[in-house]
């Protein structure tokens, strides 16, 4: 998976935005195995885009201790 | 006219390189990145901290018995090279979640008390099945009360509201 910070100005509530499925290690998006790969990650499973059509975004909240 | 021309194929080739770049969709917010022994023991952090991933979730358990092998390693390393680090635990809510979580859960644990995260999240991977939600739901109440009573703080769940989400996170 590949994750996208953001944050509700209002809130300040930290976001980590991402397909609501999938992981490097059972099946990301071609995009995502892309910029994993050129991240310098290596196996990042590819799954097909099927897999996640029709699924909402859903976003990570967490905070920094 | 030539110059409109050139113009123009050279936007459409700017467009067009826009739309085939990997990534495009993934520009313009700090990026993070999920790893796990799958990856291997020897990610190279500083090169993903050089291409740009600022945080990463590092795997520390799965299911109800499985340790990341390479976990306290991605943690370390990745931390060294300034990413921010967190956990996450893959669980398998849609299989086994009905029944009794905790265990799962509670044998585990270390590493949210462990200090290795900086935040911590509850990976929601499972089969790709659909989940019934009150299994999900028994998660998530197990969860919670168990990362409570063993950190002292609360849990923030968040969920599609149709299948399980890919994360919860705590803090």
């Amino acid at each position: 998976m590949v994750y996208q910070y953001a944050m509700r100005p209002r809130t300040g509530i930290g976001f980590a935005l991402g397909q609501p499925y999938g992981s490097s290690e059972n099946g990301d998006t071609g995009d995502e195995v892309a910029t994993s790969q050129a991240a310098g990650l290596s196996n990042v499973q590819f799954r097909k885009e099927s897999f996640f059509m029709g699924e909402p975004i859903v976003g990570t909240m967490f905070s920094a201790n | 006219m030539k110059t409109s021309v050139k113009f123009t194929t050279a936007l459409a080739a700017a467009a067009l390189a826009l739309i085939l770049a990997p990534g495009r969709a993934l520009a313009g917010r700090p990026l993070g990145v999920d790893v796990s022994s799958y990856q291997g023991g020897s990610i190279n952090w500083t090169s993903v901290k050089d291409y740009g991933i600022v945080f990463a979730w590092a795997k520390a358990t799965e299911g109800t018995g499985v340790i990341d092998g390479d976990f306290t390693k991605n943690e370390n390393n990745g931390k060294a090279a300034g990413v921010y680090m967190g956990a996450y635990h893959f669980p398998y809510p849609d299989v086994f979640a009905q029944g009794s979580p905790s265990g799962s859960i509670v044998n585990h644990i270390y590493w949210t008390t462990s200090g290795w995260s900086s935040w911590s999240s509850l990976g929601a991977v499972g089969t790709g099945a659909p989940v019934v939600c009150s299994y999900v739901s028994n998660y998530l109440n197990v969860f919670a009360t168990e990362r409570t009573m063993l950190c002292g703080r609360n849990i923030t769940p968040h969920q599609d509201g149709r299948r399980t989400g890919h994360h919860w996170a705590v803090r």
